[in-house]
């Protein structure tokens, strides 16, 4: 078989070249944005109205994805659950990056007795498990949506600095920073104009791929039920409510996991995309 | 005037540079020769504080020079082996000249765009090309543009690590035309470390010889296959061709 048979545009589009994940990400990534505006347009039952005579029942004109054990509907309830599953993904991602970014920064460019105080203090987080130190900060504040973003970017801060610092190491070790300090540049100027642009094009691919975990982590809390409380809807929380009902009802656990799946599933193949076109980037053409 | 006395400096106990001494006097062009490892760019690098030395100490005019002298440091410029690498991928020639500038504040705030315009210009980077990054450059272009902004500084004294290594032939005669032309209008006292003795000879002054770890001979350039006595300085001699 000649090469020329074996150009199908599937192949053309790039498949392994990760552009054609990049774009199945952000068009996923677009649909949860569209599927969490939708209650503007959509004419839905409101997520909390409980109707009992509706209990566990299965997917029907009147309620597309089923009715959950107190007669909720499962759309509405999925729906309602984006913007509080989603922003509580980005709100952790965004607290852990606030403190890692400048931690592993200031670690890297102050280094000796600095650089090793700071990094001790990062081991010493990480020696503890992740969900056990969220679970001790939510043993402190007590269970909520709150606790739990506070609890994971407590646990997880230090994985990120110890990366941001390695990443600013590595990229202040190049002539032109050098160079640019030799010229007399001030410090901030150094950080601002040469070290972020090269830190920032993997830490995007970073903040995409743990994005995903911090989703998965939050959901998990949820489904222990010491995250989001009831009745706000959330996907992990929604699963821990299907879940002594899966055998009537599993219409109840395959919608929130499904959710869950993609979403995960859409920051992971961004995050992968970002990775391989940087991998291929001509150098300095970021 | 630039001395160095007692220079050590060591790499995981391998010693790199053992009490090297030596003096640069104003406008005078030296050159460093030495084979490969032999610490010619280590005794560079610690001249512009891109490396602590162990002992020993560097003084411009009398005055220590230390990682933190901001001033002096100003008067030591530096210019790297590969200047592509030695540019911002992120500033276009103008902007990386203006840096300079704006770093050591030097001239009216107002007046740097166009002072970094004129240095660029004097060195034949010119128009658009002012505004283009180091990766649509060619290497002696990026050359240039690192000795503008090398220039831009206003140093008393030019460090060049291996200068014309990186470069093709050609670029290198128009370099070493250039390198003349800045000497010849600056008075810029310069320090050329290279492993080719033929490109120092229309350039150097006096030739500094390197060799494990020790600054082994110091000739006058046009003495020096007279005068070398080392057998690497010999070896060196041997590679100039008498006709030119």
């Amino acid at each position: 078989m000649s090469e020329r048979t074996l150009r199908i545009p599937a192949l053309r589009l790039g498949i392994g070249s990760g552009r054609v994940g990049l774009i199945l990400g952000l068009v996923l990534m677009a649909a949860f944005l569209a599927l969490g505006l939708s209650p503007l347009l959509l004419d839905l039952p409101p997520p909390e109205k409980m109707n009992l005579l509706a209990r566990l029942a299965p997917p029907s004109p009147e309620h597309p994805l089923g009715a959950d054990h107190l007669g909720r509907d499962v759309l509405s309830r999925l729906i309602a659950a984006v913007p509080v599953s989603l922003g509580a993904a980005l709100v952790t991602m965004t607290a852990i990056l606030v403190i890692s970014l400048p931690w592993g920064i200031v670690a890297a460019l102050a280094g000796g007795r600095v650089d090793m105080v700071m990094m001790r203090l990062a081991d010493i987080v990480m020696a503890f498990p992740t969900l056990v130190l969220a679970l001790a900060v939510i043993g402190f504040m007590g269970a909520s949506l709150e606790a739990s973003i506070i609890g994971v970017a407590a646990a997880w801060w230090p994985s990120n600095a110890r990366l941001v610092r390695a990443l600013v190491l590595s990229a202040s070790q190049r002539d032109f920073v050098h160079a640019a300090r030799l010229g007399g540049a001030s410090r901030m100027r150094v950080v601002l104009r040469h070290i972020l642009p090269q830190v920032l094009p993997p830490l995007a691919v970073i903040i995409s791929l743990e994005t995903a975990s911090v989703l998965l982590a939050l959901s998990a809390l949820s489904f222990l039920g010491i995250g989001v409380q009831p009745p706000t809807p959330e996907w992990g929380a929604m699963l821990n409510e299907a879940r002594p009902f899966f055998a009537q009802a599993p219409h109840m656990l395959l919608a929130p996991g499904l959710a869950v799946t993609l979403a995960v599933l859409a920051f992971n193949l961004v995050g992968e995309g970002l990775r391989e076109l940087l991998d291929k980037r001509e150098p300095y053409l970021w | 005037m630039l001395e160095v006395r007692g220079l050590c400096k060591r790499f995981y106990g391998h010693e790199v540079l053992a009490q090297v001494d030596l003096s640069i006097r104003p406008g005078e062009v030296v050159g460093l020769i030495g084979r490969s490892g032999a610490g010619k760019s280590t005794l560079a690098r610690c001249l512009v504080g891109l490396e602590a030395p162990n002992s020993g100490e560097i003084r411009l005019d009398g005055v220590a020079v230390t990682p933190g002298s901001g001033q002096a440091r100003r008067r030591i410029q530096y210019l790297w082996q590969d200047p592509t690498q030695s540019l911002s991928p992120f500033l276009g020639a103008l902007d990386t000249v203006r840096e300079t500038l704006n770093g050591f504040a030097l001239g009216p705030a107002a007046t740097r765009a166009a002072r970094a315009g004129d240095i660029l210009n004097d060195l034949g980077v010119e128009g658009a090309m002012q505004h283009r990054r180091p990766h649509s450059l060619s290497g002696g272009q990026c050359q240039r543009i690192a000795l503008a902004r090398a220039l831009a500084a206003e140093p008393d004294i030019l460090i060049l690590d291996e200068p014309l290594s990186s470069l093709d032939l050609a670029t290198q005669v128009s370099t070493i035309r250039l390198l003349r032309r800045v000497h010849r209008a600056t008075s810029l006292a310069m320090l050329i470390v290279s492993h080719d003795l033929a490109p120092l000879r229309q350039l150097a002054d006096r030739i500094l010889v390197l060799d494990d770890a020790r600054i082994i001979e110091d000739i006058p350039m046009p003495d020096f296959a007279a005068r070398a006595t080392h057998p690497l300085s010999r070896a060196y001699a041997e590679t100039l061709d008498p006709a030119r």
